[in-house]
């Protein structure tokens, strides 16, 4: 994995040595200036080793989960890697025809190979060729009556190149036996071993392989192992030559593959991947065509227009296309600008699909130049003649985009429990200083400076965080490994193994990040204890009493002048005398000027941002800013920041009042609070009005999150008094409870700083818990009502389109049969899907992007159950008379819910599909657009005529709901289908009703048996429906198990918490205990406290958590009819029940010790 | 003996620190009348603490016997004794001792609350109780917003609030000046003339002793002398 949030790891992890090196640096240099303050600091470690202890635990636990997140990207990056070096062996680049893979006439002549075998001559890049047929094909074994609809069945044939042989045509047998596939008879073929132990067909078994033209019968040689050309996880393959294959497939002298070996080994070859890649496109380029969609490109404002784009700092940071294509762009947009159309460099770049689809995609992004981008969609499928991919690179730049993808993900969500993590260190730390406020009292009273103190806290601290860097990174990698055992569980496929990988560069990321932020941690905590007043840190006295007076205005700035003037201001003094110790000061402050500087002008920025206007006005910009940019993230902290600013001109102004100071801080932090809860809360969409469509990725979420859960406990604590109020008038009425439940909410309201942290933990992690949960529960629409996903239809079955056949085909089979009768079949309907491009007519997106076009027959569209989430206003009512229409006139088309844009953040930014700009994702649900929504298809080649087909109709977006890549489609009539390629073969699709009673389960393997020479595939979608939903299940509990890892957090903290109160309570409970407490009110107290804080916390979480989802579920019931929002309380329970459970746990242990104090012990500690 | 509210004999109470043992009491007989005032009086670490601590059930001790009211108070569990204290007994310390993140009427409530008093009960008494020491307008106010003086009289109204028979009072005025001194100590022998409530008290001040009906001298353990 080589990117994480847009910047390059290798990037962060050489940031983080540095800023790790001058930390470290600064903190040894300290560290042997004042031995005595590392001695004072350290000496405390090993004197409370079970406190240490619990420290490094609290501070570890966020390097644990970034250590998780990063160990995870790592493994699916490795395994995705793996699989892709493996399955392409010594494949380095594929030229093949650019119709999709199965397609009829995606074959060439083998003359070809011979073409590039001469055009490599000589070239020390490549070390051999190949060339093959790869199919699918039915094969079964008669003997043992076994059978496979779509085995794989490939033929190879290699060229040497340079001398040397070229792709390894070899095989090794299960034996061990190396085998040349030209060796094999005409009547021989090689097994896979998942070939061999499916077709249960060993060395010697006799096998059938049906084509359209018939069947033939093979002899097997030999099983080979896996790996190489023999491939490997779950394919089941058939290996023969190609001379065999093309007889078998009756191809003689054609080919559909080019393979091509760059020298060196497996990885090695990468290297020339891309040069040798060039050089294969320039020989395949039309270069007329080339000249001509350089010419449509060259205008000024056309490079402007990429230029701007290319160095957007927010497209970068987000790159769609990768580092390189944005790297050709700029060489193409040279070479155009100087109109080099015929230059190597020109050609071989723009033959490249990605760049040619990286400008299209910019361009028709913007709507003057929706004409060029349009014209380059027709001429870019006549480009080239066939299409180079780069099979190795291109594999692992995908591996490097899922293991991005997933650490994101795991980022996002982890972000939460690290902020929670965070939180806690603050705590730990602030505790800490607090137990030791009266030993840091005395040293301050005997001369330490307040500087001192800060490094001798900093001196202990880091000691933590190096233990917890160290111990948090293994442990983050132990979490990653039982993750990704848990993840293998869910992908659940033999494909695909996830191989465990934790890299010495996220190693280093995770330890230094953790090392840093909790240094970082340490200090802030370090800089805030060190404020304490002397009389009050030795005699434990409360900070009120001697809250400083506020310095005015004016002395402030006249002290950030001195400090400005700094060595200026010194030497003025020397009018007076020119002394040793004066010149030495002016030295002094000489070389500590430039910090002394930065000093002020954050001491100037804090005095005039503290007054409250200027804020206003900052965040008024920024959100404006947000606006124009169309960010939401800007325009939310704007408008929050405006709020802070609001409620500190707030406080300025009552200040001038007689209101106490606490009343004016509580009405100012109420309206703060009030209002940014209020703001974070409000439906998605109740902006848009004033500020209209604006962009926002998936930080939207940990930015909406944090300030929801900040803002409700800013609001909380800041209303404490209320809160006891209402908590003694309601739960301290409890019989028997009133004296244990007064103390034990008196205590944390009293502290409202640890309260609101611990709050703030436990309100983080149920929040993000909740929204899983509440969404979670969406799925089961599908469940409940699976009509809408599968359109009435039990089973979905499909044949090679060269076995396409028609009713009365299938009507036949099925007669004949012995297994099968027609009664078991109440409907069958056909369709077939067509690749092809489409733009919508009156759009300001006037080029073609993909579209599948799934033509359908008559039965179809008068049995199908799907809905519709949107209607033309002609067609409205039931789903019925939209497909009645459909089938009257073969114009008519529905198009898939993908096909409407979304504002999903976590939608990706660019798509390559068809987007119907006409509905805007905020329009209403009854909106259709007046002058109606037609397409303008084409057949994927860009070839003939475009036809004209009317949309009346979006499909329900449920039935799309197991389509994870969201491929757009539109539904039509045959007639649509046949327009668009000249030799449809007819369906291939069976969507099949069952007549009541009978079992698709039970039917299914009949079909692919009779169907066998058809290479029939059938599956029962109800099946299907529920491994989706599991699927998705079995992601939701995983993440919802990492997230989790945040509760650990809260649940430490509450320990933390309890700990630190046994202690400092010890007189109070000595007194309790005096006056009438029993031991075991005591520990009741206690224990109601750590509840108490865990429940607030969880109410918190819980209903910010249900407001969000609730703001997110009406965003999803815009484009999904008949979902309904509903609260999983079995699932909430369970959460908050492990929640309480595991908080009072960790509580119970210190409570028993309070309540076991004896009084007169209790008492004497003063 | 009817009117004997305290009886200890042969009282020993030894702490061990590591190795070391501090023999706190060595052998101490004492009887306290019902409605009597009675003055502990000693050098530091003599042990007045102690046995105050250990008359009043909030520390044990190692051999002898101590009756209060007829019932032998080392024969009681811990959740008994607990209960004997909140009926039966009110305490007043040096350091007042108020619970700091209380309200002044909430810490007067407390002892009404343990002992099983509805929430209105405990207000409505704590009420009187603050009354009583010349605080009713001060019962919103927490610990740390109140005067030492002050602290010391919701102290004495947290003791009082369940009408206790005894009351004990460790040091009640060693944190107060002099002025504060005379008031709490007229607050406390007015109470026990007015409710005849029995008060034992452990002082340094000659001036506090004198206003007790019978004073004990303490020396290493053991009294000393009595007067």
């Amino acid at each position: 994995m080589q990117k994480l949030f847009g910047i390059e790891l290798d990037s962060l992890a050489l940031y983080l040595a540095g800023t790790f090196a001058v930390l470290v640096s600064v903190l040894l240099i300290q560290a042997v200036r004042n031995p005595i303050l590392v001695k004072l600091g350290v000496r405390n470690i090993p004197k409370r080793p079970g406190q240490s202890f619990l420290i490094v635990i609290g501070l570890m636990l966020s390097t644990v989960i970034i250590g998780a997140s990063l160990g995870i990207g790592d493994t699916v990056y490795k395994s995705i890697r793996i699989v892709a070096v493996e399955g392409a062996g010594q494949i380095d680049e594929e030229i093949s025809s650019p119709l999709r893979r199965f397609d009829s006439s995606r074959y060439f002549s083998e003359d070809r190979l011979v073409q590039f075998s001469k055009l490599l001559d000589g070239d020390s890049r490549v070390d051999g060729l190949g060339a093959g047929i790869n199919t699918n094909l039915p094969v079964m074994n008669p003997e043992a009556n076994r059978s496979e609809s779509r085995t794989a069945v490939r033929g190879y044939r290699s060229i040497a190149v340079n001398g040397i042989m070229g792709i390894d045509t070899k095989v090794t047998s299960i034996e061990g036996v190396e085998f040349d596939l030209n060796d094999l008879e005409s009547n021989e073929i090689v097994l896979n071993r998942n070939a061999s132990e499916t077709l249960e067909a060993y060395s010697g078994s006799i096998i059938n392989i049906y084509t359209s033209s018939g069947v033939k019968s093979y002899s097997v040689r030999l099983v080979a192992e896996h790996g190489g050309i023999a491939s490997g996880g779950n394919t089941k393959l058939v290996l023969m030559s190609l001379k065999q294959i093309q007889n078998l497939t009756q191809k003689e002298g054609l080919i559909d593959e080019i393979y091509v070996s760059n020298m060196g080994g497996i990885e090695e070859g990468l290297e020339y991947s891309s040069e040798v890649a060039k050089l294969l496109r320039l020989s395949l380029v039309d270069k007329i065509v080339a000249e001509e969609i350089g010419r449509l490109i060259k205008s000024e404002d056309v490079f402007q227009l990429i230029d701007s784009k290319l160095n957007d700092t927010e497209f970068t940071k987000n790159n769609p296309f990768g580092d390189e294509v944005v790297e050709n762009l700029q060489v193409i947009l040279d070479e155009i600008r100087d109109a080099n159309f015929s230059s190597e460099k020109y050609l071989s770049l723009i033959a490249d699909e990605n760049n040619l689809g990286a400008i299209i995609g910019i361009l028709s992004r913007n709507q003057e130049f929706e004409n060029q981008a349009g014209n380059l969609g027709l001429l870019a499928p006549t480009l080239n003649q066939l299409r180079v991919r780069e099979s190795k690179a291109d594999a692992l730049r995908l591996a490097e985009t899922v293991g991005a993808s997933v650490t994101l993900i795991f980022s996002i969500f982890g972000s939460f429990s690290i902020i929670v993590g965070l939180l806690l260190i603050f705590l730990v730390m602030v505790l800490l200083a607090s137990s030791r406020s009266t030993e840091m009292g005395m040293a301050r009273a005997i001369g330490l400076k307040r500087r001192q103190l800060v490094q001798m806290f900093t001196f202990e601290g880091s000691m933590y965080a190096l233990a917890a860097a160290v111990i948090g990174t293994a442990l983050g990698a132990f979490v990653s490994i039982v993750l990704v055992g848990l993840l293998q569980q869910v992908v659940d496929s033999d494909d695909f193994r996830l191989r465990p990988s934790f890299t010495f560069r996220t190693t280093w990321i995770t330890f230094s990040t953790g090392f840093l932020l909790t240094l970082i941690t340490i200090g802030i905590s370090a800089f805030r204890v060190s404020k304490l007043n002397i009389v009050v840190a030795i005699r434990g006295l409360s900070e009120q009493l001697t809250q400083k007076s506020k310095t005015p205005l004016g002395e402030n700035l006249r002290i950030a002048l001195i400090g400005i003037l700094g060595p200026i201001y010194i030497a003025s003094f020397l009018r007076k005398g020119i002394t040793i110790s004066g010149i030495t000061a002016i030295f002094k402050s000489l070389i500590l000027w430039p910090i002394s500087i930065t000093r002020q002008i954050f001491r100037i920025a804090g005095l005039i941002l503290v007054q409250g206007w200027v804020l206003i006005l900052l965040g008024i910009a920024i959100h404006r800013l947000g606006i124009n940019l169309e960010n939401a993230s800007l325009f939310s902290i704007g408008v929050s920041i405006s709020v802070i600013g609001l409620g500190l001109l707030l406080r300025k102004i009552l200040s001038r009042t007689n209101l106490s100071r606490g009343a004016v801080n509580r009405i100012a932090a109420t309206l703060e609070g009030g209002l940014l809860l209020t703001f974070f809360g409000l439906p998605f969409d109740f902006f848009e009005s004033y500020h209209g469509k604006l962009d926002s990725g998936p930080e939207i979420f940990v930015l909406g999150g944090v300030a929801q859960i900040g803002s409700a406990v800013w609001l909380i604590m800041n209303n404490s008094e209320v809160l006891l109020a209402l908590s003694n008038r309601t739960l301290g009425r409890l019989s028997g409870l009133q004296a244990a439940f007064k103390t034990a909410i008196a205590y944390p309201v009293a502290a409202p700083f640890r309260t609101g942290l611990t709050v703030s933990m436990f309100g983080l992690v149920i929040f993000t818990l909740m929204i899983f949960a509440v969404l979670n529960n969406l799925n089961n629409v599908a469940r409940e009502q699976p009509n809408r996903v599968t359109g009435g239809y039990d089973i979905e079955a499909s044949v090679r389109p060269e076995f396409a056949m028609n009713i009365e085909e299938f009507e036949s089979i099925v007669n004949k049969s012995s297994n099968l009768n027609l009664a078991q079949f109440e409907i069958v309907a056909q369709s077939v899907r067509i690749p092809a491009i489409a733009r919508e007519i009156g759009s300001s997106k006037q080029n073609f992007t993909n579209l599948s076009v799934r033509s359908v027959d008559e039965t179809y569209m008068r049995t199908t159950l799907l809905e519709f989430v949107r209607v033309h206003p002609d067609y409205r009512g039931d789903p019925s008379i939209v497909w009645n229409a459909l089938a009257a006139n073969p114009n008519l088309a529905v198009a898939s819910s993908s096909a409407l844009p979304t504002d999903d953040p976590f939608a990706p930014a660019i798509r390559s599909n068809l987007e119907l700009d006409s509905i805007a994702p905020e329009s209403e649900k009854n909106y259709w657009p007046e002058e109606g929504i037609s397409l303008e298809v084409l057949s994927r080649q860009g070839t003939g005529e475009p036809i004209e087909v009317e949309v009346i109709g979006i499909i329900d977006s449920l039935a799309d709901q197991q389509d994870f890549e969201r491929s757009v489609y539109i539904v039509t009539s045959e007639a649509v289908g046949n327009s668009l390629i000249s030799d449809l073969q007819g369906y291939d699709t069976y969507s099949i009703r069952l007549s009541s009673g009978i079992l698709a389960s039970d039917l299914i393997p009949y079909l692919e048996t009779e169907f066998l020479e058809h290479g029939m595939s059938a599956i029962s979608t109800i099946d299907q429906i529920e491994r989706s939903l599991e699927t998705g299940d079995a992601f939701n509990k995983l993440f919802q198990g990492f997230m989790g890892l945040g509760l650990v957090v809260g649940v430490i903290a509450i320990g933390v918490l309890s700990i630190r109160a046994v202690v400092e309570r010890r007189q109070a409970i000595g007194t309790m205990r005096a006056i009438g407490y029993r031991a075991r009110m005591i520990w009741l107290s206690f224990l109601l406290e750590a509840l108490y804080i865990t429940f607030l916390g969880i109410a918190i979480g819980l209903g910010l958590g249900a407001l969000t989802s609730w703001n997110i579920f009406n965003e999803i019931a815009k484009e999904v009819d008949g979902i309904s929002y509903k609260v999983p309380w079995l699932n909430v329970l369970v959460i908050v029940g492990i929640t309480a459970f595991f908080a009072l746990l960790s509580s119970v242990l210190p409570s028993r010790q309070a309540s076991k104090i004896y009084p007169a012990e209790a008492l004497r500690y003063e | 003996m009817d009117d004997l509210i305290i009886s200890a004999q042969g009282v020993y109470k030894t702490y061990a620190t590591g190795a070391l043992e501090v023999h706190a009491l060595q052998g101490i007989d004492l009887d306290v009348k019902r409605g009597e005032i009675v003055a502990v009086m000693g050098p530091s670490g003599c042990g007045k603490t102690t046995l105050l601590n250990c008359l009043s059930g909030i520390d044990s001790i190692n051999n002898g016997a101590i009756e209060i009211d007829g019932r032998p108070i080392q024969e009681l569990s811990d959740n008994e004794m607990s209960d004997f204290r909140a009926h039966f007994m009110g305490f007043i310390f040096q350091t007042y001792n108020l619970l700091p993140v209380l309200t002044a009427q909430e810490n007067v409530e407390l002892p009404m609350l343990i002992s099983g008093n509805s929430p209105k009960e405990a207000r409505a008494r704590a009420s009187e109780s603050l009354a009583t020491v010349n605080l009713e307008a001060w019962g919103g106010h927490r610990p740390s917003e109140l005067s030492g003086g002050q602290q010391q009289r919701v102290a004495i109204a947290r003791a009082l609030v369940n009408s206790p028979a005894i009351i004990w009072a460790d040091e009640p005025t060693g944190n107060l000046d002099s002025q504060n001194e005379r008031e709490i100590m007229g607050l406390i022998t007015g109470l026990n003339r007015k409710n005849s409530q029995t008060i034992v008290l452990v002082t340094h001040s000659d001036s506090v002793g004198a206003q007790a009906d019978r004073i004990i001298y303490m020396r290493d353990g053991l009294i000393d002398t009595e007067r």
